[in-house]
């Protein structure tokens, strides 16, 4: 399974179009890993426009809790986290 | 100590919590003050809500919200990077979240040096840092009932996060 959470406004988009900021995903039965665009477009199948605020430029994606600009590989027990541009202080 | 947990870096002090409890600036003081007797300069920052947003808008609260476990790792990180580019001997960094209303108390930045400057520019590095590089979401509701926005890191902050471009979060 791989956990996949929103943060900022991408949470309130996430609850909007899919009921929750927190989704559970197995990974395809065959696969023992997916790519981060294979997963992109996996959410495009759950909601084009999650999956078109997720794909902006502006915002953010952690594997495992480290940032990350790369198409890296994703296996079970992963958690991705797509983040809005950060605001703190 | 980061949430309770004590970071060794020899005789300095530093700790770094992510919390919804407000905290008093005195307190945080005479702590870095009686924990670090060699310094000769402390520069405290709060960072407070406003009441007015950059609209104009009333503001009635910000909620602040924060993926805990990345977001305790990446306020650590700050204070060691602060620890690897300046003097100190102490480090304070208390951040809050959940929601708070204007006049209420966001964020605490402490640091205690030998010589003024250095910790001037740590506090700067520190709250810079703070404001973009961590994993915080500011969310500001009304009271005129309009419709709540999130913030996004505006132009002055990208610009005073290049300053520090060459230092590195460890």
């Amino acid at each position: 399974m791989i956990t996949v959470l929103f943060f900022g406004q991408l949470a309130d988009i996430a609850t909007h179009e899919l009921g929750q900021s927190e989704l559970t995903l197995p990974l395809p039965e065959d696969l023992a890993e997916i790519t981060l665009d294979d997963l992109r477009l996996e959410l495009g199948n759950k909601s084009a426009k999650l999956a078109e605020a997720v794909n902006k430029p502006s915002n953010l994606c952690a594997i495992n809790q480290v940032l990350t600009n790369e198409n890296v590989m994703i296996i079970n027990n992963d958690e991705v986290a797509f983040m809005s541009p950060l605001s703190g202080g | 100590m980061i949430n309770g947990q004590k970071i060794n870096l020899g005789d300095n002090y530093f700790n770094a919590s992510l919390q919804s409890d407000d905290f008093s600036v005195a307190d945080q003081y005479s702590s870095l003050k009686k924990t670090c007797p060699a310094a000769g300069a402390i520069v405290t920052f709060t960072g407070l809500v406003r009441d007015v947003a950059k609209s104009k808008a009333s503001v009635s609260s910000i909620e602040l919200s924060v993926y805990a476990s990345m977001t305790k790792t990446q306020i650590q990180q700050v204070g060691l990077t602060a620890f690897e580019h300046f003097e100190l001997d102490g480090v304070d960094i208390i951040h809050r979240h959940g929601k708070l209303k204007p006049t209420e108390q966001i964020v605490f930045v402490g640091v205690a040096s030998k010589h003024r400057s250095e910790a001037f520019s740590a506090a700067e590095m520190i709250m810079d840092q703070l404001k973009s590089t961590v994993a915080f979401w500011k969310k500001e509701h009304y009271t005129d009932g309009s419709e709540s926005q999130w913030i996004e890191p505006t132009e002055d902050d990208n610009n005073a996060l290049k300053k520090w471009s060459s230092f590195k979060n460890r």
